[in-house]
């Protein structure tokens, strides 16, 4: 009995420590999990913001804790100016947070005054993601967002510039010189991605 | 001798359920891990190709139908041209962006997934937008699709 009850004694703390093991692994796969649904939940509530401009919901907008499903997403909607054809322009902001995981999803709106009724015409562009906890109502935490977004943008318009000025085989000999420092996996494939690169180039 | 026959028999049953319990712990740190694997292989590149531009490969064929591949290429946001790329010899997933201007090409030192045996992303769309992404590690599979946001 002694003996059976040592075994049962030493076995326990062993079948713990795996039960530890596989629930710490699984808890990673969960977290991994919850970031892909925070950007799903994210993206549901930047459209919910569309639907709002379509609507010809005008202004600044704050909505701090609507629902997609089961779970919360903060919606800003900020006007910073009007553009050339008399369009709204904003900064369209979508942030959903699921336990300590953020994801925050800015974009550019414009919306066009009806004619003659809703739904309006909106255009919406040049998305830009961040997973830092910020404040989307906080204009602190937006102009942050700001800068980190227009980083990026500065380098699109030097990479639009390239193609712009660039005339189709100046293009294409540049792309075309970089197969032989690809990977082996790429450059099989390479020349077919030059073709559509040359073929969908921008032009002046 | 009657004590001695039913301690072994006791000792064997618990014998039995701790092999057991070690089989079944195994099978599951196997399936944790392959699906830790896959989610984190979908988080990396979801991330990017959520705001990217324009997929450059794979795309629909000619016929309309949809189009499979071990690598994609597309255009991030900031316009520069990103690889995702299967490694199978050491099943990574790795990425290289190749400047859109006269840069040369950067292999990222890390892989962005391990442990993947199987990739296809698949062209879904005519307006080279919509992705998907299957993901095969072990006997374990995940499938995620992706609609690039900008233009």
């Amino acid at each position: 009995m002694v003996m059976v009850i040592g075994l049962i004694a030493i076995m326990m703390p062993v079948i713990f420590m795996l039960s530890r093991i596989g629930g710490s692994q699984t808890q990673l796969a969960i977290k991994y999990h919850e970031n892909l649904v925070a950007e799903t939940v994210a993206f549901s509530g930047s459209n919910a913001g569309l639907s709002r401009l379509q609507g010809n919901i005008r202004g600044y907008q704050d909505l701090p804790d609507e629902s997609s499903g089961e779970e919360k997403y903060a919606l800003n909607i900020r006007p910073t100016g009007a553009g050339f054809f008399g369009q709204t322009l904003y900064f369209l902001l979508t942030n959903a947070k699921i336990k300590s995981h953020n994801y925050t999803l800015m974009a550019e709106a414009e919306q066009f005054k009806p004619e003659p009724t809703p739904p309006v015409l909106v255009i919406s562009r040049d998305y830009w993601n961040t997973v830092e906890p910020y404040e989307i109502s906080l204009m602190a935490d937006v102009l942050s967002m700001q800068n980190y977004r227009g980083m990026e943008l500065l380098r699109l318009e030097e990479t639009r510039t390239f193609e712009r000025q660039s005339t189709l085989d100046q293009y294409k000999s540049e792309m075309q010189a970089k197969k032989l420092r690809l990977p082996a996996e790429i450059q099989s494939g390479w020349d077919k991605i030059v073709t559509t690169l040359v073929d969908e180039k921008i032009s002046e | 001798m009657v004590g001695a026959a039913i301690l072994a028999i006791i000792g064997g049953m618990v014998a039995n359920w701790f092999v057991m319990q070690r089989r079944y712990q195994k099978r599951i740190l196997e399936m944790s891990d392959a699906q830790q694997s896959i989610r984190q292989a979908s988080w990396n590149m979801i991330q990017e190709l959520r705001t990217a531009r324009n997929l450059i490969y794979p795309r629909l064929n000619a016929d309309k139908s949809i189009k499979s591949d071990t690598m994609t290429v597309f255009k991030n946001f900031s316009g520069d041209i990103v690889c995702y790329y299967h490694y199978p010899e050491t099943g990574e997933i790795r990425r290289c962006v190749v400047p859109n201007d006269s840069g040369a090409p950067i292999i990222d030192t890390k892989p962005i997934a391990t442990r993947i045996d199987k990739v296809a992303f698949t062209s879904h769309d005519l307006g080279n937008r919509l992705l998907g992404i299957y993901l095969e590690s072990g006997n374990t599979v995940g499938l995620e699709s992706v609609y690039l946001l900008n233009e």
